[in-house]
């Protein structure tokens, strides 16, 4: 036998071993399993600094503010706030058991900030609440990962493996921008999602604001000759207030007598789209999990008013972090637009009502 | 069958192999050097302040305590109030330079 022949045989017979092995055994999902574990395990050490990080910050603002014991405070709350949500087999009623809900929540939150935080004001509990929920949020995110991982290794699910591997780029990415919004509500800084209730800011000037709601006031303008009523949470502690009861009691103030409601918040771009663009349409523009935009759809419907959005364009990771150039950019576009529509849709002496979505952190 | 380097008898079998064997590394090295981190941009916050009785405005870098509608000083053109009126992010280059300048307008 030539030497040709020798290498052609042994190649061919170990190609034929090599397809027996890869299509009758399950040799190959076991290498797919054990590549994307290794993949998982270094993210899930990203994950868990990023999380030890935050809890870095949260201990050393806490300390900032003359807590004793601020590691206690962080585990207390960590874990200890969830929310379930309200049954939904049976729909009626949802939306007021839902605010219930979140309100229980939001009471509870600001009892268990403001007994360890006696006295610091309520810009300080605000802003102490949401490095709290950030902090409490990026546990979750590790937890829900590291869940995942270990039911894939412990019933060798490879596709379990494989999903959770091409979504962690993504949610390492969420986790990166959690961690350094943390920044940002510790040193009281306008972030993305503040773009709304800057837009609400500029538009009222130097009018005095009154309180309609809790943690929620509006103002009083004319803007050639149309009454403008301008809501926004109060600032300039982080809060996103309650504008759908805000909107809701005005209009019901205001006898049903208002000729447009305008919403403006901050709106997830899709990725084809630039950071700071700004698009107007028609609806309630405000993303809370129900209960304040119901109130605008219902007010709205109840008195035939129509309901505009205006929206800035940003990503995600923008809109809990500090605010960019083009995010501030893309509020003087909202301003200049909302303007528009006041002035060319809305006749002179009339009421409009613009409602300014959104954290107000770091805007008065 | 067989190809000579400088004397060295290569089987075709073997030269796969060594092809293979290339192709491999030159894979792991690729996804190394791309994994790498390119050059991160430094992110600096500013504070925009203007005055409410001229067009003046100033940017300086932002300070604990600063936040949107807080007066600040007074205008050195007009003696008006100066307002703060927007913070914001700006990516600057790993130089610093645009960092220490303080733009101001009209």
């Amino acid at each position: 036998m030539s030497n040709g022949s020798d290498w052609t045989t042994t190649l061919f017979v170990i190609l034929i071993l090599g397809s027996y092995l890869l299509s009758f055994t399950d040799l190959p999902q076991r290498m797919q399993l054990w590549r994307y574990s290794s993949f998982i395990r270094k993210k899930i050490v990203q994950l868990t600094e990023l999380e030890e990080d935050s809890k870095r910050k949260a201990v050393k603002y806490l300390m900032s503010l003359g807590v004793k014991e601020p590691k206690k405070v962080l585990e207390g709350f960590t874990n200890n706030f969830f929310l379930i949500s309200p049954v939904d087999v049976e729909p009626t009623d949802i939306i007021k058991r839902l605010r219930h809900l979140l309100r229980s929540r939001d009471s509870k939150v600001r009892a268990y900030v403001m007994e360890n935080l006696p006295g610091a004001g309520e810009v300080i509990w605000e802003n102490t609440e949401v490095i709290l929920e950030i902090s409490s949020a990026l546990t979750l995110i590790n937890k829900i990962v590291k869940h995942y991982y270990k039911l894939g290794l412990k019933y060798n699910n490879w596709i379990l493996m494989m999903q959770l591997a091409l979504e962690l780029q993504q949610i390492v990415g969420l986790a990166k921008s959690y961690d350094d919004a943390i920044d940002a509500f510790m040193r009281g800084i306008p972030i993305g999602d503040g773009a709304g209730p800057l837009v609400a800011h500029y538009l009222a000037g130097n009018s005095q604001p009154e309180e309609l709601v809790k943690e929620t006031v509006v103002y009083n303008i004319q803007i050639d000759g149309r009454k403008v009523y301008i809501i926004k949470a109060k600032g300039p502690g982080s809060t996103v207030g309650y504008p759908g009861e805000a909107v809701e009691k005005l209009v019901e103030k205001l006898g049903g007598r208002v000729s447009k409601i305008i919403t403006v918040d901050a709106a997830l771009k899709l990725e084809s789209e630039e950071t700071g663009e700004v698009a107007h349409g028609i609806g309630a523009a405000i993303g809370d999990p129900g209960p304040e935009k119901i109130a605008i759809e219902r007010i709205a419907t109840k008195y035939s008013i129509p309901l505009e959005a205006v929206v800035v364009k940003m990503s995600n990771e923008e809109a809990i972090n500090a605010m960019t150039k083009q995010i501030y950019e893309g509020v003087i576009k909202a301003l200049n637009v909302v303007k528009d529509i006041i002035e060319n849709t809305v006749k002179e002496s009339e009421a409009v009502i613009v409602a300014g979505i959104g954290n107000t952190v770091g805007i008065a | 069958m067989s190809h000579t380097l400088d004397g060295i008898s290569l089987d075709p079998f073997t030269l796969v192999t060594i092809a293979l064997t290339l192709f491999v590394l030159a894979y792991f090295i690729a996804l190394s050097l791309g994994g790498r981190k390119k050059q991160q941009k430094v992110k600096k916050t500013y504070t925009l302040l203007k005055c409410t009785a001229c067009e003046y405005s100033v940017e300086r870098e932002f300070k604990e305590g600063d936040y949107v509608g807080k007066k600040e000083g007074t205008c050195p053109k007009c003696d008006g109030e100066m307002i703060i009126t927007a913070i914001y992010v700006k990516e600057e280059d790993n130089s610093g330079s645009a960092s220490e300048k303080i733009i101001a307008s009209k």
